[in-house]
């Protein structure tokens, strides 16, 4: 087994509690079991401990030292993301981690030189990586766990040279070792006060004295492993959890929390090379119940951008209905997709901002207006469906090289009026003569059809027992009125009415006959008409343009 | 007076009219169509600013007579608004548009307040609609419809429901605003090749500064941006204006006695403003309409008859 690494983070309970509210970094800053003015402190930041405040103080007696003095509970919310935020920095630079306990993980140096260099610049790595996800630590290296702990918990980063080991031991004090107060002092009435008097005593006299606990002592004094680094792969979950001090009752102030919790998670996916596919929001509400959401991003990203305003979309569309008291934020890593913009073709959007701006648009036209509107496949003329808009990429194949050869003729387009507007028609030996509606009127100068489009009633029986025996339409072979009748319409199209239904509506089962023209009227328009024929009513259902 | 008839088939470039000066003469004009001479390598996406209004960096109709006019189509990153009244083309022209940008593998956007968006047809002028994010804006619960026919409706009654003025007047700003922002996003938001704004029947032109940041948003982004409506609604701060015209419909007839069909309309294009060129030339073409049913002997050749029907002589 290679050299071995040690990640320490000193007053891990302090440093979790800094990483979620940066804005106490620096601040005299204190843990106690509770808020009350005798509760004892347990640990203490290093700004506090410079003003004369020691763990094991009343809060009462610590304020009297240090008036703002900022006292908190522990927060294991806090602890468990630093905790995956350590590994995750560990883990993006060997495969080989064993974490230990909150705040200390060991890593495998095997084969990173070439990567990242000497030890002392993989150590340096190390600390600055772990500074990137909010937290300050101490690096140790050396050739087993032990050593490599103890190198950290001096502090800074320390590498031990190979053969130097005992030269790094025999200076160490005591108190490095994190003995309690009673064993401490008997070692020092001993006369024992650093580890090099301690590996020099015979192993079996001191346990017989301390038991097992003094065998370890010398083994650790005199630098011998007890036990091989053990890899453990963790999973790869990204979370970020915060419990709140004040519940949180707006989403103004929910987004403003969020945010650096959402930036966290991004330092961390971005470090191990992912980035989010989606993420899960699992908040604590008052009353003890909980809200689940989940959000799909529609292109992976670790854009936090477009990670936030989609989150702020959805709880906007259907935000929780109780204050929240924490929040928790899952995100699952996916690969990034190699992306490599071509020259030689059209730009198109970018997955991760077009996904946002269709959110965005969503929000504003409200999702049923925006998207890729397609015909469907119905007899209806007018029937829609609306679908999801995911442009294909533009491929060499798809783009040809020389543009489509030029037309001198354009196709008309209709402009569709939904839902058809009913509209006064005046006839004559059965032909439209004049046309009176909203905003529209004139005489007809000249006009084409009737076509007619018919569908016959289906019993609803046949629709469900025999869908395919619905009775077929017929033609009728008169030659002045030239008339075109569809074949009949599967059920289907029957369920899958247009979104904007006609005005002649057609029920489960109901058939439609409709005659279709085109006129142009004299005030210059060409209009598509259709006359009910079940009912005799006109309408104009599309303006050519 | 009697209608003149139109003698020339469709597929024909029509000389001009009245004297007007038309860039339509195949006289007068090289032979090859701007979109057929050897195009240049294109680095798209990397040339910003005046760059995107090069002639060889325009986006193109695929019209040959509409190329023409426009010295090779519409610029990029500018605003170009085409207006006219109903049945005068703009639709097919600015569908015309699109199936060009989406024929190339470029994302188009349509954004539609009028909701008069008709996928089927504007898929048979051959845009691809896979490459078509449509948005509407549409209020149902709204009295205020941005329906194609439905704006006049509150002005002729202005005088007596003063109120119902003022709140179509409000309605329309809010249509407009929802309109304009989501013009910004989706030009932010970078990609898009074209971005057509049709306002339909709207007759209230934007204010000037909502159409300074449109044309400082379509500048940024490098999209063509294309106004549909009946009358201007840019200002200034629209590069282009094409003005159209409707000549007249075409109706004919397979044979004596049988139904008339509609074959299309003739149309007249004229550029009445035009900030990278000259203004006033104009071009006539041809828009062919779908039949709304099938008749096997409806083919191209069926559809231009050789001898011209006026259209006294279909009724």
């Amino acid at each position: 087994m290679g050299r071995i690494a040690c990640l320490v983070v000193p007053d891990f309970s302090l440093a979790a509690l800094v990483r979620a509210n940066p804005s106490l970094a620096g601040a005299p800053l204190a843990i106690s079991d509770s808020l009350a003015p005798h509760s004892e402190l347990l640990t203490v930041s290093a700004s506090a401990r410079g003003f004369g405040v020691r763990p094991g103080m009343t809060l009462a007696q610590a304020r009297s030292i240090v008036p703002n003095l900022v006292a908190m509970n522990r927060s294991l919310a806090a602890e468990r993301s630093a905790i995956g935020a350590l590994s995750d920095a560990a883990e993006s630079l060997s495969p080989l981690v064993e974490p230990a306990g909150a705040g200390c993980v060991y890593l495998g140096l095997a084969g990173l030189g070439r990567l990242h260099g000497s030890e002392e610049e993989i150590a340096a790595e190390l600390c600055r990586r772990v500074d990137r996800l909010g937290m300050e630590a101490a690096a140790g290296v050396a050739a087993n766990k032990e050593i490599a702990h103890l190198a950290a918990r001096c502090g800074g980063m320390r590498v031990i040279a190979p053969g130097r080991e005992r030269e790094f031991l025999d200076w160490l004090p005591l108190d490095v070792l994190g003995l309690d107060d009673g064993l401490e002092t008997t070692l020092a009435r001993w006369g024992l006060r650093r580890l090099g008097d301690l590996a020099r005593l015979d192993s079996g006299a001191l346990g017989s004295r301390l038991g097992r606990r003094g065998v370890e002592l010398v083994r650790i004094a005199r630098g011998e492993e007890s036990s091989p680094l053990i890899p453990r792969r963790t999973a790869e979950t990204f979370i970020e959890e915060t419990e709140l001090d004040y519940e949180i009752e707006n989403l103004e102030a929910l987004a403003f929390v969020m945010r650096p919790m959402v930036e966290r998670l991004a330092d961390r996916l971005s470090m191990r090379g992912f980035v989010a596919g989606a993420v899960t929001l699992t908040m604590g509400l008052a009353g003890r119940r909980s809200f689940i959401r989940r959000v799909a991003l529609g292109a992976p990203s670790i854009d936090v951008r477009a990670i936030l305003t989609l989150i702020a979309l959805s709880l906007e569309s259907s935000p929780p209905d109780s204050a929240i008291e924490s929040i928790r934020i899952d995100a699952e890593p996916h690969h990034p997709r190699p992306a490599q913009a071509d020259m030689f073709l059209p730009p198109s959007p970018a997955p991760e901002r077009l996904e946002t701006t269709l959110a965005r648009l969503a929000a504003l036209c409200g999702p049923e207006n925006v998207g890729l509107l397609r015909a469907e496949n119905s007899w209806f003329p007018e029937a829609v469906r609306l679908e999801k808009f995911d442009p294909p990429p533009p491929r060499p194949d798809n783009c040809p090289s020389a543009p489509p050869r030029p037309s001198n003729v354009a196709r008309l387009v209709v402009r569709a009026i939904r839902p058809a507007l009913e509209i006064e028609v005046l006839c004559a030996r059965g032909r439209p003569e004049s046309v009176r509606g909203p905003n529209l009127g004139g005489r007809v100068v000249s006009l084409a059809g009737p076509w007619r489009h018919s569908m016959p009633a289906v019993h609803p029986y046949d629709l469900q027992h025999a869908p395919q025996c619905a009775p077929a339409g017929r033609v009728n072979g008169n030659a002045n009125e030239e008339r075109h009748s569809m074949p009949a319409v599967h059920p289907y199209d029957l369920q899958h009415a247009p979104q904007c239904a006609p005005v002649c509506r057609v029920g489960d089962g109901a058939g439609f006959n409709r005659d279709y023209y085109e006129l142009a009227l004299a005030d210059g328009g060409v209009y598509r008409v259709f006359r009910a024929l079940d009912s005799g009513r006109w309408f104009v259902d599309g303006v050519y343009d | 007076m009697a209608a003149v008839p139109i003698s020339v088939p469709f597929g024909s470039p029509v000389p001009s009219r009245d004297g007007a000066r038309s860039l339509a003469r195949p006289a007068d004009r090289p032979a090859a169509h701007p979109a057929e001479r050897p195009q240049p390598i294109e680095f798209t996406g990397v040339f910003k600013g005046r760059e995107l209004t090069r002639k060889d960096r325009r986006l193109a109709s695929g019209l040959a007579p509409l190329d023409s006019l426009l010295n090779g189509g519409i610029a990029r990153g500018r605003i170009s608004e085409i207006v006219g009244p109903t049945s005068s083309g703009k639709t097919a022209i600015a569908a015309a548009f699109a199936a060009f940008a989406t024929g190339r593998g470029e994302v188009a956007a349509w954004l539609d307040l009028p909701g008069a968006f008709d996928p089927l047809s504007v898929e048979a002028a051959g845009a691809d609609l896979n490459r078509i994010l449509w948005a509407s804006f549409r209020r149902r619960s709204s009295r205020i419809r941005a329906d194609y026919l439905s704006s006049d409706v509150f002005d002729s009654d202005a005088a007596e429901s003063g109120r119902r003025y003022n709140f179509a007047r409000r309605g329309a700003a809010s249509l407009w605003s929802a309109a304009l922002k989501a013009a910004e996003m989706i030009l932010e938001a970078g990609g898009f090749g074209l971005v057509v704004l049709d306002f339909g029947a709207m007759r209230y032109p934007l204010a000037e500064s909502k159409a300074l940041r449109l044309a400082r948003a379509a500048e940024r982004s490098g999209a063509a941006v294309l106004a549909l409506a009946e009358r201007r609604m840019c200002g200034t701060f629209a590069a282009l204006t094409l003005s159209l015209g409707r000549l007249g419909a075409r109706f004919s007839r397979l044979a004596p006695g049988a139904p008339a069909l509609f074959d299309g309309l003739a149309l007249e294009a004229r550029v009445t403003r035009n900030k990278l060129g000259v203004p006033g030339y104009r071009a006539e073409l041809d828009a062919l309409a779908d039949p709304l049913c099938e008749i096997p002997s409806r083919n191209a050749s069926a559809r231009a008859p050789s001898r011209p029907i006026s259209q006294r002589e279909i009724r």
